[in-house]
């Protein structure tokens, strides 16, 4: 008898701290199906994430381990909704347990945050440079929407690299809105850090 | 500092130079940025959909002056940043004259991807762009004046890129000639020299005649490499 399930998960804030799960089996009125689509693409719901959607289709159980790396770089930057189409229970059994286990892994933090969220991070040309490298992949990954520039303290930020992060963005800043609360920020930042900042953000002041 | 032969400049991973050179057709602009891994290169757009990143000076190769840009050092590092990855993504960029169409081609995510109406860039244009991505904005286009010959580069130019890109690209590029023009030497003054900028027209033009002065002198138009003699 097939089976259709709807499955999502919800991953809040950063530090992957609550997760929602909500399970929904639409009965047995189903064609049956050789194969199965896990879909995994994000929700702009009330948590305001967005990400690509990702799209695999599945002929074989085998293929199962293999969906999983997708399914967790969508995981990674918000919702993640999958669909599995089946007769067969035991393999959207599976599903549940690949999307389960995806939501719950630990997602490794940019490195562009880790360099901002330092105050006392190098500020040497390689160093921004990563910061630099590492928001144009988040970018290019996640869409400009994965940057949130709102949510930084002065005081607990590095100064020059939120200058590097604003520079490299800047061309898109009308797609930011927090894009001048975070050049307040940078501001504060680097005054406290001792450094002027016409400096940093030289052009962007 | 102010422009000199580029294998005399002290090349360092913080700064950033730019630096021109004599072709047949006039000038020609690139920037000079150095890594660890890489060592010190030049970026600059040869001609249609040919971006070359390659290792510089090149011993053999033409005369080029360079000189490094005027901008306060944590900015520059940002800008280096910023080059290193417009670099790496290698994008063909086209051939194009329409440079106020062309305003925002160099976007947040370090590459190139060409605004409604623009038809491509030059070497001038490029790096024009390239600082406008950076929040740098070198020159004030709305200032920009049109000559004749301008016009007559424009319609020499379009004949060299009909060998090189298709029909309709050709003709495109033919709608915008106007005698309107970003020329490398104006942009090398205006990013060496520490005037406030966005620069207008008039002041551009005027750097740029020292900017052609000191290419005369370092790299004479008989001068063609600047290979040293034994």
């Amino acid at each position: 008898m097939p089976y259709c399930g709807v499955t999502q998960f919800a991953r809040a804030g950063t530090d992957n701290s609550a997760f929602g799960m909500h399970e929904l089996f639409s009965g047995s009125k189903l064609h049956s199906v050789d194969a199965f689509q896990l879909v995994a693409q994000a929700e702009a719901a009330q948590w305001e994430a967005a990400t690509p959607a990702i799209h695999t289709v599945i002929t074989s159980l085998s293929q199962v381990n293999a969906a999983s790396s997708q399914l967790a770089a969508a995981a990674a930057a918000g919702w993640v909704t999958a669909r599995a189409v089946t007769p067969d229970f035991d393999v959207f059994a599976r599903i549940r347990q690949l999307i389960k286990a995806a939501v719950q892994a630990p997602v490794p933090a940019p490195m562009w945050q880790g360099l901002l969220l330092n105050p006392e991070s190098p500020v040497d040309v390689d160093s921004i440079s990563a910061t630099v490298e590492s928001v144009l992949a988040t970018v290019e990954q996640y869409g400009i929407d994965a940057l949130e520039l709102g949510n930084y303290r002065a005081d607990q930020v590095s100064g020059e690299h939120l200058a590097a992060i604003l520079r490299v963005t800047s061309s898109a800043r009308d797609e930011l809105p927090e894009w001048g609360i975070a050049l307040n920020v940078a501001t504060e930042a680097l005054l406290l850090a001792g450094s002027d900042p016409d400096d940093a953000l030289f052009g962007m002041i | 500092m102010s422009f000199v032969n580029a294998r005399d400049l002290p090349f360092a991973e913080d700064r950033i130079a730019v630096a021109m050179q004599r072709t047949q057709s006039g000038h020609h602009l690139g920037l000079i940025f150095t890594t660890k891994k890489e060592g010190t290169q030049l970026l600059h757009l040869k001609f249609h959909k040919d971006m070359s990143v390659e290792a510089f000076p090149d011993p053999m190769g033409p005369c080029w002056i360079a000189a490094f840009v005027d901008i306060p050092p944590a900015a520059s590092k940002a800008l280096i940043s910023i080059v290193r990855s417009v670099a790496a993504k290698k994008i063909p960029v086209p051939f194009g004259l329409n440079f106020l169409a062309a305003k925002g081609s160099i976007n947040a995510k370090g590459g190139y991807a060409a605004p409604k109406g623009s038809d491509g860039l030059t070497c001038a244009t490029y790096v024009v762009e390239i600082f406008r991505g950076a929040s740098i904005a070198l020159v004030d286009e709305t200032t920009w004046e049109a000559n004749e010959e301008n016009k007559k580069w424009e319609e020499s130019i379009c004949q060299v890129l009909a060998r090189k890109a298709d029909a309709a690209h050709v003709a495109a590029v033919r709608q915008n000639i106007n005698g309107l023009r970003i020329r490398p030497e104006e942009v090398a003054a205006v990013a060496q020299k520490p005037a406030k900028r966005p620069v207008p027209y008039d002041v551009a033009v005027a750097g740029a005649l020292v900017v052609v002065a000191h290419l005369n002198r370092i790299c004479p138009p008989t001068l063609l490499v600047h290979a040293r003699a034994t």
